[in-house]
């Protein structure tokens, strides 16, 4: 899975010449709508945060690129600890079918490879019912569900509550199950599974 | 039935497998992101494409950048299946 040639599927290590991508992809309707916070961003608070990131030891975040094109985020925290937290999310609207699924298996991958972590963590919005399928069909584990609040999904919607919900898998079960989830995905996805490769920064 | 039509009936039935609800419409500029169809859709579908029309356009053409509206999409299967006959 690592090696130093650019494949269709390819993880770069996020630095300083992504910063602006990266602030507009957070700015995105699309990419608000699902996360924890969802208020527009400053680029000064954009700033602040991504030179945080950069310097902390306890996160890896890595550039999803799609023939040498970025067109989103992988996010490692916690990664010095035995259970990571990951998440995710596509910036660009013209990504290849099935996206959502090679991030999901790079994911699960990277931390079975490239770490000596136990499991993975994943929170999900209850009203995002994409990654929610996505976290089902690669059989993550429901831990809890907790209330998440009140949020309006656009303007002109009304307040509604919505949950969180606490996904885990164990990295011993990936290593047990990963073929076997390979198979339940449609072909063009696993072919573009077995091209997912993580660049290292040198 | 031409490829705008077999695409747009493939989306349906992947729509209904996928637990996705397709907007009303789709119209030429929709944006596939908002055609209803998810990622997991949106795989199905070009796998499904694949089974009936026996071309995989994303692999076989070695698309640099990705359909972002259904057009888009329909004209990279149209132009799959002209390199296909020729």
């Amino acid at each position: 899975m690592m090696n130093s040639a650019a494949s269709e599927h390819c993880f770069i290590p996020i630095d300083a010449s992504h910063i602006s991508t990266v602030w507009h992809w957070r700015n995105s309707d699309r990419v608000r709508a699902n996360m924890h916070y969802d208020k527009l961003i400053t680029w000064d608070e954009h700033e602040h945060w991504f030179e945080a990131l950069l310097q902390n030891i306890d996160r890896a975040c890595w550039i999803y690129c799609q023939h040498a094109r970025p067109i989103g985020v992988l996010n490692f925290s916690d990664t010095q600890h035995k259970v990571m937290q990951w998440g995710c999310y596509l910036g660009e609207v013209n990504c290849a079918p099935g996206s959502g699924l090679i991030l999901e298996w790079a994911a699960l991958e990277y931390a079975k490879q490239k770490t000596n972590c136990i499991g993975l963590d994943a929170q999900v919005l209850s009203f995002n019912t994409a990654a929610l399928k996505l976290h089902k069909l690669f059989d993550y584990e429901l831990m809890k569900i907790e209330s998440g609040g009140m949020r309006r999904r656009d303007e002109q919607s009304e307040l509604t509550h919505f949950d969180i919900h606490f996904f885990h898998y164990a990295m011993q079960k990936w290593q047990q199950h990963r073929e076997k989830v390979l198979t339940k995905l449609p072909k063009p996805i696993q072919r573009g599974c077995q091209q997912v490769t993580f660049l290292s920064k040198e | 039935m031409n490829i705008e039509q077999t695409v747009k009936r493939a989306m349906s039935d992947v729509a209904e497998l996928s637990d996705c609800q397709l907007i009303e419409t789709i119209e030429p500029d929709t944006l596939l992101l908002q055609s209803g169809l998810d990622s997991l859709g949106y795989a199905m579908l070009v796998a499904q494409l694949e089974e009936e029309l026996g071309i995989d356009p994303f692999t076989e053409l070695a698309i640099k950048v990705y359909p972002a509206t259904f057009a888009e999409f329909v004209a990279i299967y149209t132009q799959g299946l002209e390199l296909q006959n020729d």
